[in-house]
């Protein structure tokens, strides 16, 4: 062992010591008092499912909550008649499928579904996909509620690719009849709508190919009115959804998108040979005046490392390099009530095998003026995904996201998360199972980079959280939550693919704003012992707690504190990046401040999640070099061992400590002393003198034994009384004990 | 009395066997000089570390009378292939001219070749009588430092102080010895041990001082099969106590 590495370890020992004594910075700094999130009664509705023309509806209905959630389903049928189903209890953070073919009665063949429950908001979610096995389609209808609405406006993109038929399913939700009028290039509709009906609505009775701007406007209130919109060609299994939104919900003149697919997919995922992905981006116009719109993507290409050019680096993760690159694709002009198309893929050629990508779109117009529509699609039209396409900061945002996620019947669940700012963003994630959790460490997002958290390949990696933790390797289903430390910057969706069946599912709700959330702040080594000259990174973790009961961990942030003090620069001093450095002998704090927040829903029209910072420290006391040693265990006494003499023994585990009595857990201590009787030597004692001993990680050693011996005893009531001073690595500790021996017992400081 | 004592001796140390019981080599005191040493390595330690790591891995007891400062700390590499005992040994301390490696009283001796005068010298001090129960090779190993002192000093009437206990399971003893240097009574404490060394705490110019016993330990008994990076932190602590040295 070289003295370097000796040196290292002993570092490594002295870290390894300290860690051991992690605790909660909630000794120093008490969080808020949390009380539970009311609860009222909460709805909402899901435009559209059908089981007719052979198609299949699966109801997802998601609880959130850490407590069972009780549903109640109504199912309407295109007439607007109610069925109402038994309640269906919903297990703590879990989701639970029903297909409609299996609850809906006769006459309930299409239609739409309420959900209601008890709860804090937005604790379940709810989507219907609608899918046919035999066709190879599907297609995707989400629930809508209020915060998707700010006028009675709706408008999306329909695109038909040849041989395919466009579709908007139309629902009242409210108690009145509506009217409303639809307009799609040359199709004008107008109608009316009684209370829970839905109507279909085919878009292309004339032949269109060209993508299209549809309008729709009613004369309810805003989110009277909702709807799904979706395109199929049963010929080839091409199936896609679009969306109509109010372009006044929009807050930014920004949108993204996250994960696109093009080119040929990784191999990994089982698309057939040859497969190959285009991403058409279509942009609208639903302004009165031209816009500028600027097309980047960000794109990630993994590259496989061949060092030994034996292939066995490739077949490793651990040597696959990631680059992140933005890329500016194009400037669009488009005219009012124009639709543009960019593909994506062309400006993404030769770059390499993309493993991950998504799409910004900056307009120079008022938010709102700008819609888009992307669905990545394979050159036979089977395999087609939509990317919704949002800004971030739309009123339908706000700070999480959760969705179920599956691995069953040969289906891939990824979760793919997008930075739609110039700032690197800072996402928790967490991942759980029938019966246990998975928190990966935090993900720091550099600037409008996308990345995608593959849920087989986490669990298949075996690859421990910061507790340990695994996916169990059977683990086949649950849920993930995300959250974004900042609101409104971060995007993300959840898509499940079946690549075999040709089918996928996309789930993207946000789920609110948490004005409960609170953080903390965990500190190690707490505290931290050092002898002078030596040095220790602090490791702080931070944990954020949400109003559904996730946890999120952030590990390693201590670079991330607003800054680093300490009370006593003479004792210890600290890095920017929380390193300490023992500077001389005494206790100092040492703090790091951090930049943490409380969110909350902004008053007076509670539409925008919005953050309060504060500084939160998270102290540490750091104390170098030892204070005293103590006793801390008796293990034996007894009369003296030593023949030719009496007196007593005793044995005792001593303990180096701290000035606060605490144990100075630092292994590899040389410790020695010195023994000094005094003028009270009524047994005519000579001192004796240990050999060196030195300490484990917690500060101890053991049977360190006490003796007297002498010819004076058994003296009634006669005592010497010596002073025990202690070295440490041949450095006198400060304090110094007393030791009375008589002739039956011994203490030390007074025990 | 003396048997009532024993059991006291044996009582503390049966509650301490949980405290660091672990599997202890023995001290094979049928090894000879000539014993076998088929392979021994060691990485950047100093010369006594490689010879306590030698006789912890071949079973072989030893007093190494002579320690200086570059024995005790300077790191090297030792390589040691098909060999006896002393072959290994005197492998391992080859650049120190001038040393005897004897075997006796079941251990192996380390010690000056011409050593000073044998009334001066502390390890040769001959003890007229010592008497020791059986105990922990620490605590016997402090109540023969106590006999020595007192010895040398026949006005003292008693002492107190402590020691590390060390492995309350390895036991030596009993002792009655009479007209026993110290040198060959450390040899059979440490002859008598699950395996142990005993090691000079002074510098060739200390060891004719007799007035240092008084003023501290002059030995140290360190058992095999302990923490195993406790050699370099001993060696370092004795190592402290010894003039400095020019190379």
């Amino acid at each position: 062992m070289t003295r370097q590495l000796r040196v290292a370890v002993l570092s490594g020992v002295f870290l390894l010591s300290s860690l051991a004594m992690v605790r909660s910075a909630q000794a120093q700094v008490t969080p808020p008092v949390l009380s539970s999130q009311p609860t009222s009664d909460q709805m909402t509705n899901i435009p559209y499912f059908t089981l007719r023309d052979g198609m299949s509806s699966t109801l997802t209905l998601q609880n959130l909550a850490s407590t069972p959630t009780k549903v109640t389903l109504t199912i309407f049928n295109t007439e607007g008649r109610a069925h109402v189903l038994d309640p269906i209890t919903l297990d703590p953070h879990s989701f639970k499928e029903v297909q409609l073919a299996d609850v809906a009665p006769q006459g309930f063949d299409s239609g739409n579904i309420e959900v209601a429950f008890n709860g804090i908001t937005m604790v379940v979610t709810c989507q219907v996909s609608i899918f046919s096995l035999a066709e190879r389609v599907s297609f995707e209808s989400r629930e809508q509620d209020m915060m998707d609405f700010e006028s009675t406006n709706l408008a999306g993109i329909v695109s038909l690719p040849k041989g395919a038929d466009g579709f908007l399913a139309v629902t009242n939700v409210s108690k009145n009849t509506l009217k409303y009028q639809l307009t799609a290039g040359s199709m004008e509709k107008t109608a009316t709508l009684l209370p829970r009906e839905t109507r279909l609505i085919k878009l292309n009775e004339n032949e269109r190919v060209a993508p299209t701007l549809v309008k729709l406007q009613q004369n309810g209130l805003p989110g009277d009115l909702i709807t799904t919109g979706y395109v199929l060609n049963l010929k080839n299994g091409y199936s896609s959804s679009f969306f109509m939104v109010d372009p006044g919900i929009m807050r930014s003149s920004v949108l993204a998108g996250a994960h696109f697919r093009v080119g040929q997919p990784d191999p990994s995922e089982g698309f057939p040979e040859g497969t190959r992905f285009s991403s058409p981006l279509l942009l609208a116009n639903v302004s009165a005046k031209p816009v500028v719109a600027h097309v980047s993507v960000d794109y990630t290409v993994e590259n496989k490392q061949d060092s030994k050019g034996n292939d066995e680096d490739a077949k490793n993760n651990s040597t696959t390099v990631s680059k992140d690159t933005v890329l500016k694709v194009k400037d669009l002009t488009i005219a009012p009530g124009d639709v543009q198309q960019v593909e994506l893929s062309d400006a993404l050629g030769g770059v390499g095998q993309i493993a991950e990508a998504g799409v910004d779109i900056a307009y120079d117009a008022a938010p709102g003026s700008v819609i888009g529509q992307l669905t990545s699609v394979d050159q036979s039209g089977d395999y087609a995904f939509v990317v919704p396409v949002k800004d971030p900061e739309g009123m339908s945002e706000a700070l999480e996201g959760g969705y179920p996620w599956t691995l069953e019947n040969g289906t891939t669940t990824v979760l793919h998360l997008k930075n739609t700012t110039k700032d690197i963003q800072t996402v928790g994630v967490i991942i759980r199972y029938a019966g246990g959790t998975y928190i990966p460490d935090g993900f720091d997002l550099q600037p409008y980079q996308t990345i995608a958290v593959d849920i087989k390949k986490l669990r298949d990696s075996k690859q421990p959280d910061g507790q340990g933790r695994l996916i169990p390797s059977d683990a086949t289903q649950g849920q993930l939550v995300w959250m974004q430390q900042t609101p409104y910057t971060v995007i993300g969706r959840a898509e499940g693919t079946d690549v075999a069946a040709g089918t996928s599912k996309s789930f993207s709700c946000i789920i609110g704003c948490c004005d409960y959330f609170w953080s903390d702040f965990t500190v190690s080594p707490d505290p931290m012992n050092g002898l002078v000259g030596e040095g220790g990174q602090f490791a702080v973790t931070n944990i954020g707690t949400d109003c559904f009961g996730n946890g999120f961990l952030w590990y390693n942030v201590q670079a991330k504190a607003a800054s680093w003090s300490t009370t006593n620069a003479a004792v210890a001093t600290v890095s920017s990046s929380g390193y300490a450095y023992c500077a001389g002998a005494g206790s100092a704090t040492v703090s790091g401040n951090f930049n943490d927040k409380n969110y909350y829903m902004k008053p007076p029209l509670y539409s925008q999640c919005v953050y309060s910072a504060f500084i939160y420290p998270t102290p540490s006391p750091v104390n170098v070099g030892p204070y005293q040693v103590e006793p801390v265990a008796d293990t034996g006494h007894g009369p003296a061992l030593s023949n030719g003499c009496a007196g007593w023994y005793r044995y005792v585990t001593n303990q180096i400590q701290n000035q606060n009595g605490s144990p100075f857990a630092h292994a590899g201590i040389i410790m020695n002393d010195v023994v000094d009787f005094g003028t009270t030597n009524q047994l005519g004692l000579s001192p004796i003198f240990g050999n060196p001993v030195t300490t484990d990680s917690s500060g101890n050693w053991y049977n360190d034994l006490y003796e007297v011996c002498t010819s004076k005893c058994p003296t009634p009531g006669g005592e010497s009384d010596a002073l025990q001073s202690w070295t440490y690595n041949n450095l006198g500790l400060p304090h110094s004990n007393l030791v009375i021996y008589k002739c039956g017992s011994i203490t030390i400081d007074g025990r | 009395m003396k048997s009532l004592r024993q059991m006291f001796w044996l009582g503390p140390f049966l509650l301490l066997i949980s405290i660091s019981a672990q599997a202890q080599p023995h001290c094979d005191i049928s090894s000879d000089l000539s014993a076998s040493i088929a392979e021994f390595n060691a990485q950047q330690v100093s010369r006594i570390e490689a010879l306590l790591m030698l006789g912890e891995q071949y079973n072989l007891c030893l007093g190494i009378e002579y320690v200086d400062r570059n024995l005790l700390t300077d790191l090297v590499d030792i390589h040691v292939k098909s060999g006896t005992a002393a072959t290994a040994i005197d492998s391992i301390l080859s650049p120190t001219r001038g040393l005897t490696i004897e075997r006796r009283n079941g251990a192996i001796e380390i010690r000056q070749r011409v050593s000073a005068d044998k009334v001066r010298n502390i390890f040769g001090y001959v003890i007229p009588k010592w008497e020791s129960s059986r105990g922990p090779i620490q605590v016997v190993s402090l109540l023969l430092h106590w006999a020595l002192v007192s010895e040398l000093n026949h006005q003292l009437s008693g002492f107190g102080g402590h020691t590390g206990g060390g492995n309350p399971q390895d036991l030596v003893g009993p002792f009655n010895e009479n007209d026993q240097s110290v040198r060959d009574l450390l040899d059979k404490v440490v002859a008598q041990s699950k395996g142990a060394a005993w090691i000079s705490e002074v510098s060739g110019d200390q060891v004719t001082d007799l007035g240092l016993p008084e003023k501290r330990r002059i030995w140290m008994i360190v058992e095999y099969g302990g923490p195993k990076d406790q050699y370099p932190d001993l060696l370092r602590a004795i190592a402290d106590q010894l003039p400095p040295q020019v190379k």
